[in-house]
């Protein structure tokens, strides 16, 4: 038998002195499968934030996620967090749902 | 600056108001129109939410649809709007970027001088909140978002001099955090209109007059009245279609 771990994440943050980010996470063994990262923030140009998703997608790692933030955050400008805020956030959630990776 | 300056109070849908203000994007962008403000309202009342937001978590549908209150998604960030049509101005600005407008925090600021001069010749000290809000005693009577491209921009936002704030309140869901982290349990408490600050009533007109007044003191602008062009209206009306889109307001 074949064990298949899902786990489906949605939580909110308030970013202090910024704006909410609201992450919506499916993940597959420890495979990230699904995202989307919504909320009332700013990134110029928007189009940063749908390819970041594609690159986070199929990530199952907490390394993979940082080098998927640090190929974006050079070619685009947040406003209401910050990229770093970014990685704490999506990092923290992983590590969650499976542990260190 | 020699500013062009477009007046429409008639109302459209947000669908059409939306697609004009990003034609006015493309087309400046492109060089084809000049720095452009333009003052305009929604009609019927609508919802624009936030590039980036999710419908559903941030809009009581059934009360927009049952209120007869359109709902569209902006090509601009930030947050959910409502747009009352008998109680709030919008404008938008079309600027080629120059030098203040390169830095973005700082083109936000640089541009809502002009909400807050239109403020100051109500008598009402006003003053910007970062990110993209003016506020007035601390509770907010205005905010803007920007798109940009390679060589323009085009900020929105709005002025709220007698919006429905019971119906603002019922219609938008702010995320439970967002209160959290104002220590507010209502929206309410935290917005306001010029009517509300004045403690009258004000007419559309003399809001018109101190926007109009306020841009042209802040960006120290020369400006001169015009109608849309063809190719902005020929463009909008391409446009128009994605507004009205279900697939375009649902995807995120």
């Amino acid at each position: 038998m074949i064990y298949i771990a899902v786990k489906t994440i949605s939580k909110t943050f308030r970013i202090p002195n910024g704006k909410t980010l609201t992450i919506e996470m499916k993940i597959v063994n420890c495979r990230i499968v699904e995202i989307t990262l919504s909320g009332d923030f700013f990134v110029y140009p928007e189009t940063a934030i749908e390819e970041l998703e594609n690159l986070l997608k199929m990530c199952s790692s907490i390394e993979c996620i940082e080098k998927a933030i640090d190929k974006v955050l050079n070619k685009a400008t947040p406003l209401g967090f910050t990229w770093n805020d970014l990685k704490t956030i999506l990092t923290s959630l992983y590590h969650e749902v499976c542990g260190m990776r | 600056m020699k500013l062009r300056l477009v007046v429409d109070l008639e109302g459209a849908s947000a669908y059409k108001q939306m697609a004009i203000d990003e034609a006015m994007l493309i087309l400046r962008n492109d060089g084809i129109i000049a720095d452009t403000l333009r003052i305009y309202r929604f009609k019927p009342s609508a919802v624009t939410i936030g590039y980036f937001q999710r419908l559903h978590e941030v809009v009581n549908i059934e009360f927009a649809r049952s209120h007869g209150i359109d709902v569209t998604r902006r090509f601009t960030g930030g947050g959910a709007v409502y747009h009352d049509s008998e109680g709030e101005l919008t404008y938008s600005i079309a600027l080629a970027i120059y030098e203040p407008l390169k830095d973005i925090q700082k083109s936000y600021e640089y541009i809502c001088r002009g909400i807050v001069e239109a403020l100051n010749v109500l008598d009402i000290k006003a003053e910007f909140r970062p990110i993209n809000d003016v506020v007035v005693q601390e509770k907010k009577i205005s905010g803007s978002a920007q798109a940009r491209k390679q060589r323009a921009l085009l900020q929105h936002g709005t002025l709220m001099y007698a919006t429905n704030l019971d119906i603002l309140a019922q219609v938008l869901k702010p995320p439970k955090e967002k209160l959290i982290s104002k220590h507010i349990r209502d929206i309410r408490e935290r917005i306001t209109t010029i009517s509300i600050v004045l403690g009258r009533s004000i007419s559309t007109d003399e809001v018109l007059k101190a926007l109009i007044h306020g841009f042209r003191k802040a960006l120290n602008a020369e400006l001169y009245e015009d109608t849309y062009t063809e190719k902005e209206l020929r463009l909008a009306e391409e446009l128009e279609s994605k507004y009205r889109d279900p697939k375009w307001i649902n995807r995120r």
